[in-house]
């Protein structure tokens, strides 16, 4: 008896309920549309050691399905670029080159981004051991991913807040297990137009 | 990220280890020569116990192979290093020397003896530089006793609670540990053939061990708490040993 409500305890856990599926469908469906998104966004990370928060701010650039890049303006030094299987990360003097074919975590974080532009988030939940859940609000359809299992490294915990009219991104808040939490929020998106590829070239080292 | 190699890591000892290392949030290297499909398995143990791995696929006892792989791992991961190595690859031929071909006695010491020197210097380097480092040598009773029918896997574990010994000197000031582990029987099909129930007659414990608990105690000697201990083979044996 006991091994029988384990399962439907665990089956309940990992099993979507209509309402779910509707809106994660809907949200999956409209990003199918965009082709390529560009919007300024700012970030807000709070370091949960030091209980200090970091402001930073730029321009985003997305095209489907495996290019994205964060040009930042605060502080111009960053730079966020992942095209095909490179990943650029430049953060003040510091600058590294992945190829994410070659490197598991790098892979996860640039898969993680990517699918949560695209709102592929069933997939993305499956691949991460996270389940997913819904809420709506009167802006915004909002999906939580929760890690089943506590880590040392990684997210415990992805909210995305997609536009409830277009199912656009509107914000991300990424919180590691470590205590330390990310919100990006993107505003003034234009969707479908021309991005200059410059915008996702790798820089030299 | 903080990241650890396992070498022979898709099954038993080793693939317990790489769970035991994934829960401890280390980013976890499967070093695998043939079994693809039970690497894969080894891969989705460790994202169920939280953390993420990565398949390096080559033969340790290939000194080429074994540095172009672990080159091209630092190669694609800039600014990262692998801080924990457990050398745990490892096979058996056993026959009476009398009988026991040239081939038998050089794969077996390839693998266990020299595939340590293979991974274990190519990664030492960054270790000293980083000044933090775990190495973990998987030796066996068979190294501390001698068995016989496995002259040849006696000399290659007895070889590398040696050179164990050794290189803990060579390298305690840059704050890198190096350590053996001799298990005794443990379930794995490494024991296959053998009789568990006439032989766990001579264990006080009375049973073979797990490779939980040979991974367990993996994870205490790649914690900073074991900081301290250096030069040591720890037997793990239920008391068949000592």
């Amino acid at each position: 008896m006991m091994k029988i409500l384990l399962f439907l305890c665990l089956f309940a856990s990992m099993t979507l309920s209509a309402q779910d599926n509707v809106m994660l469908d809907k949200i999956k469906k409209k990003n199918a549309a965009y082709n390529a998104i560009e919007c300024a966004f700012t970030q807000e990370k709070t370091i949960a050691a030091t209980n200090t928060k970091q402001h930073l701010a730029g321009t985003l650039y997305f095209e489907r399905a495996d290019k994205m890049a964060m040009h930042y303006t605060q502080p111009a030094t960053d730079l966020l670029i992942i095209n095909g299987t490179k990943f650029y990360m430049a953060r003040g003097t510091r600058k590294n080159l992945f190829d994410t074919s070659k490197n598991a975590p790098m892979f996860s974080l640039s898969n993680t981004l990517l699918n949560c532009m695209m709102g592929n988030l069933t997939d993305l939940a499956k691949q991460n051991n996270a389940d997913l859940a819904t809420s709506k609000t009167t802006k915004y359809d909002v999906v939580t991913m929760t890690a089943r299992k506590k880590a040392v490294r990684g997210y415990s915990k992805i909210m995305l807040w997609y536009d409830v009219k277009d199912s656009s991104l509107c914000m991300m808040q990424m919180d590691e297990f470590a205590g330390n939490s990310t919100l990006y929020t993107m505003v003034n998106k234009k969707t479908n137009g021309k991005i200059a590829s410059d915008r996702f070239a790798v820089p030299k080292k | 990220m903080k990241y650890a190699l396992v070498t022979g890591g898709s099954r038993g000892i080793g693939r317990a280890v790489c769970v035991k290392l994934a829960t401890m949030g280390y980013c976890v290297v499967v070093n695998y020569v043939s079994n693809e499909a039970e690497a894969q398995k080894t891969l989705q143990l460790i994202a169920e116990a939280g953390s993420i791995g990565e398949l390096l696929k080559f033969d340790v006892s290939d000194t080429a192979a074994a540095t172009a792989a672990i080159e091209s791992w630092q190669e694609a991961h800039q600014g990262e290093y692998i801080e924990v190595v457990v050398n745990n690859a490892g096979i058996r031929k056993d026959n009476l020397m009398l009988w026991m071909e040239p081939e038998d006695w050089y794969k077996v010491l390839g693998i266990s003896l020299n595939g340590f020197y293979n991974v274990t210097r190519p990664l030492l380097k960054t270790m000293l530089l980083k000044k933090y480092g775990r190495i973990i040598n998987m030796a066996s009773l068979s190294g501390l006793k001698g068995l016989p029918g496995q002259c040849n896997y006696s000399a290659a574990k007895g070889g590398l609670i040696a050179s164990t010994k050794a290189l803990a000197q060579e390298v305690g000031r840059k704050g890198v540990t190096v350590n053996a582990i001799a298990p005794g029987f443990v379930k794995t099909d490494m024991v296959d053939g053998l009789d568990e129930a006439e032989l766990k007659k001579t264990i006080p414990l009375n049973r073979f061990g797990e490779p939980e608990e040979i991974a367990a105690l993996v994870g205490f000697l790649a914690s900073k708490e074991a900081g301290y201990i250096t030069g040591e083979c720890i037997s793990i044996n239920g008391g068949l040993y000592s």
